[in-house]
């Protein structure tokens, strides 16, 4: 056995920053950071919305009360919203159950489909249902024409329905992963409690079940309000063609030459107000009548048994993901595929020469891959470290006003991607420095478009880690910084990598502030293929579509290789 | 070296002290512990002697340092302490060699890699775990991981170490043993220990001395002999372990011999020691705390003076018995060797021993206000 040596008295080493100073210094680099993204933007939006910097005046909102084809997109926007909320409802509750609750075959399944939905970019899904249900031109217009000889087929996705039918198809998941956690959270035995007492099943669910888990339900379905509030890709594809316009439509076609700020800005902050005041509440739904945690710590679940009714029950679920998941892909992927899509099927119509052009002939969509990488990248590696910055200081240093900061980062939260575009545009288009039109002025959209994201998954890593482990860094030698370095950021590290990945995948699919910010030059993936669209090249399109769907797949599978955990909510 | 001089150490959250105005000072390579029920403020003062807190009020000074004021802290890193966590907090993404190595790691001038090598090979077997470098905490029992927690602290030869009830997560068995172990590392390295614990008996068995607090204040620091026979008041009597607290008044004081004459509720006169700092004077009310195995019971219930009280509950505990009796009304609990044995219902004749009995003036709601704290 060894005897210790005596340690030689010695002053305390001291460091040349006292670590109240650095943490200070650090606190005002994030919230100035923020200020820039965030309120920088929002304060230039509202000034604009009164008239700008001249005169103070409510005109532009008056003008939004008074003429027709502007409070018609408001009108359509409650519309789509409403019923794509209804749609959701009525499916993802089921889903829901039937995933926590019962022998239902291939739950699995069922949880891929949910999360492959939610994955599909909106103005993805609504191009596979313009080759699916054009007038005319539709697949399944031209197969029922011939089927039943008819002159026109009967679907006609450019309409008030199809918006809202394709809009419910990528918010559909927010019900199911809310519910599914709600119902997974109702503890059986409170259920079993009941049936003792001699309730029969049907009184169970409706007297028991239920009323648990309708705040969650109803929250997740005000969520779905909020998500198709926000929409523009999709809502452009499928309105833009026949003028039916929503307010992130109606806002985008005000910045056509020439541009219409005042209205852009009224109905901008009209529609912010309109996502606050639902987001407010949902929270308050959730917090007042929490009587369920939306986490899905599961409590003992007893396993209704269908009987009989197991595989129908299987057949509607899927039924229902045909059109959400299954079919969009499936569409997309043929299309891609295809010489012309007016040739019919047969092998002398498939071809790879589709791929082949916006690979390496054309120079607008290598261009946009090209771009698209690089935004992505640094989007998502900016958006994750300063996640983890705001994360931090909000939970472990103890300064004032750090709390301040993760307020700041979720105002984001209540502006969609066209407001949030409109925003930067008149804040940056003003500044002698290059920014406005060049892809500077995308990755700070994205940046602050995704920081609440960043910052929720830095977040949840960082309360994963117990304080102590930081400190006993500390006590042991190390410097504030190399204990962050050594000890607290490789083990964030499987939930930064997951925040990465979801942020970069969401970049691909941007499209909402790219379509008002984006120059020539500059273009993405998600912009060439809505210009392609608009000029009917649907099989290029598709060939690009695919290429996205492949990358945020390839990303998330790897992330999920990585972390050994699943990016998405499952 | 590492002699540690706290004075008017105070913390407050909201307008409730943590800690409030404590004075210690604490000799080199000394154990030390701090003892006091659950939220009475030990974890604080351990925090604060390591860096993480910053007082409101008072000092820190190591070797005639002051580490810690209101307005300065000398930063965790720069103090050269060790510190044991309560949950061990070993960091899972490493080997127990880079736990153990990461404090030499840190050190400047640079340490050679050679030197870092042998001195966590020679720490690992100190604590019995050669061999085990390249196993992750993960794969540790919990006794395994404590010694890990150990070396890592020790490795870099602090002058002080801090233990935060780093025995409390282990089972019994594995506590007793530990515990003989931690003692022993004290006494071969010298280091200052600073011990926090609400476990009395670990408290006694290992400390030099103990320094009892409660609600943020320190009640006495004094050798764990004299905390227990002599402990400086009420609540610190009570905390040391199960305690009589018998009512009574003073009938005389003999100043010159520290003694007092008391009578007890129940009639009985006690000649007791004053402890130091108590002031009583001739018709004061008094409390007198008697330990249970202080107390002789006998079965004859003929001697003529000898107090009589009926036995009303027996509990066996195997090497003891402990018994409640009933004496005039007055509650009284006894310990016995277990081959003494009496039944419920017995009457018997009891002997205080007046040598281990310790007089307090009766603050007026002293019981109360110790129920208070057990809550
Ligand atoms: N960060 C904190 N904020 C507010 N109160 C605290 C905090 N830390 C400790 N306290 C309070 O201070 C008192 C002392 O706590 P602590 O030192 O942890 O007690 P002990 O370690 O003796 O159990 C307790 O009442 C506790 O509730
Ligand atoms: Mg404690």
């Amino acid at each position: 056995m060894t005897t210790l040596p005596q340690q030689a008295a010695g002053s305390p080493r001291r460091g040349r920053w006292g670590s109240a100073v650095s943490a200070r210094l650090v606190l005002g680099g994030a919230a100035l950071i923020l200020l820039v993204l965030v309120v920088y933007p929002l304060f230039w939006l509202v000034l604009g919305s009164f008239g700008g910097t001249d005169e103070l005046t409510v005109s532009n909102y008056l003008r939004v009360v008074r003429e027709p084809d502007l409070y018609r997109a408001l009108l359509n926007t409650l519309l789509i919203a409403t019923g794509a909320s209804v749609i959701s409802l009525c499916a993802g509750v089921p889903i829901a159950w039937f995933i926590s609750r019962t022998n239902i075959p291939g739950k699995e399944a069922l949880r891929t489909a949910t999360s492959v939905s939610f994955m599909i970019p909106g103005f993805l899904s609504a191009i596979a249902y313009v080759v699916l249900m054009a007038p005319n031109t539709g697949w399944l217009n031209e197969l029922v024409e011939r089927m039943f000889g008819l002159d026109q087929g009967p679907f006609n996705i450019y309409s008030l329905l199809g918006i809202t039918a394709v809009t419910s198809f990528g918010s559909v998941a927010f019900v199911v992963y809310l519910a599914t956690a709600a119902l997974d959270s109702v503890d059986s035995g409170l259920e079993q409690s009941a049936q003792i007492l001699g309730a029969s099943r049907w009184k169970v669910i409706m007297g028991i079940t239920w009323p648990l888990v309708t705040p969650a339900l109803l929250a997740s379905t005000l969520l779905v309000f909020v998500h198709s509030l926000a929409l523009f890709g999709s809502h452009a594809i499928l309105g833009l063609p026949v003028q039916i316009y929503t307010l992130p439509t109606r806002i985008y076609s005000l910045f056509a030459f020439p541009p219409d700020y005042g209205a852009a800005t009224a109905l901008s902050m009209v529609l912010v107000l309109l996502t606050i005041g639902v987001l407010y509440l949902q929270r308050r739904l959730l917090k007042r009548r929490s009587y369920v945690t939306t986490e899905g710590k599961a409590g003992f679940q007893a396993q209704v048994d269908l009987g009989r009714y197991r595989w129908p029950a299987f057949l509607a679920c899927h039924g229902f993901f045909a059109f959400a998941a299954y079919l969009p892909v499936l569409v997309l992927v043929l299309a891609s595929l295809t010489k012309s899509r007016g040739l019919g099927f047969g092998w002398d119509n498939l071809t790879w020469a589709n791929y082949r052009y916006v690979m390496f002939e054309y120079s607008l969509t290598q261009r946009a891959t090209v771009n698209t990488l690089i935004l992505a990248v640094s989007a998502a590696t900016a958006g994750i470290v300063l996640g983890a910055l705001v994360a931090y200081i909000n939970l472990r240093l103890k300064v004032r006003g750090a709390k301040v900061l993760d307020y700041l980062s979720t105002i984001p939260l209540g502006l969609p991607g066209v407001v949030l575009a409109v925003g930067l545009v008149l804040a940056w288009i003003r500044l002698p420095i290059a920014i406005y039109a060049t892809m500077w002025i995308l990755l700070i959209a994205y940046l602050t478009r995704f920081i609440p994201l960043a910052v929720r998954s830095a977040d949840s890593a960082l309360r994963q880690i117990d304080p102590s482990l930081e400190e006993a860094s500390r006590i042991s030698g190390g410097s504030w910084l190399r204990s962050i370095v050594e000890i607290t950021l490789p083990l964030m590290k499987g939930g930064m990598v997951a925040g990465w990945s979801l942020i970069f995948v969401q970049v691909i699919g941007e499209l909402a502030a790219t379509i008002l910010l984006f120059s020539v030059g500059n273009e993405t993936v998600a912009v060439a293929i809505y210009q392609r669209s608009e000029e009917g090249h649907l099989e290029e399109v598709s060939a690009l579509s695919v290429l996205v769907l492949l990358a945020t797949a390839v990303v998330l599978g790897l992330a999920r290789r990585l972390t050994g955990a699943s990016v998405t909510r499952w | 070296m590492g002699t540690i001089e706290v004075t008017k150490l105070t913390k407050r959250y909201g307008d409730h002290n943590a800690v409030d105005g404590l004075d210690l000072s604490i000799e080199d390579g000394q154990f030390i512990t701090l003892l006091g029920p659950s939220g009475c403020g030990k974890t604080t003062t351990l925090r604060m002697l390591a860096g993480f807190i910053r007082p409101d009020e008072g000092t820190i000074t190591v070797d005639g340092c002051e580490l810690s004021s209101p307005a300065r802290v000398v930063p965790p890193e720069e103090r050269g302490m060790g510190m044991v966590f309560q949950n061990y907090a070993l960091w899972p993404h490493k080997t127990v060699y880079h736990n153990v190595a990461y404090g030499l790691r840190m050190q400047r001038p640079r340490l050679a890699r050679k030197e870092i090598r042998a001195r966590v090979g020679a720490m690992l077997e100190v604590v019995s775990l050669p061999g085990f470098e390249d196993r992750f905490p993960g794969q540790l029992s919990g006794g395994q991981q404590q010694r890990v927690a150990l070396a890592r602290s020790l490795v870099t030869e602090p002058s002080i170490l801090l233990l935060d009830e780093p025995l409390s997560n282990l089972d019994a068995k594995l506590r007793d043993r530990m515990r003989e172990e931690v003692q022993e590392i004290q006494r071969r390295t010298d280091i200052t220990f600073v011990y926090v614990t609400h476990d009395q008996g670990e408290a006694m068995s290992m400390s030099d001395r103990i320094a009892v607090m409660s609600s943020g204040r320190l009640e006495q620091f004094a050798a764990p002999r004299q905390v227990y026979h002599r402990p400086a008041n009420v609540a610190v009597a009570d905390f040391m372990g199960l305690v009589n607290l018998l009512q009574g008044r003073v009938v005389s004081v003999d100043r010159p011999a520290a003694a007092v004459e008391v009578v007890l509720a129940f009639g009985t006169r006690l000649r007791l020691g004053l402890t130091d700092g108590t002031t009583v004077f001739v018709g004061d009310d008094v409390t007198v705390a008697i330990r249970p195995e202080n107390v002789t019971v006998r079965r004859s219930a003929d001697a003529g003076e000898a107090l009589v009280a009926d036995v009303t509950h027996t509990t066996m505990l195997g090497h003891l018995c402990y018994y409640v009796l009933d004496l005039a009304g007055t509650t009284l609990r006894v310990q016995t060797a277990s081959d003494v044995e009496l039944d419920r219902g017995d009457r018997v004749s009891v002997d205080i021993d007046e040598r281990h009995a310790s007089v307090f003036p009766a603050e007026v709601d002293a019981e109360s206000a110790i129920e208070e704290e057990r809550v």
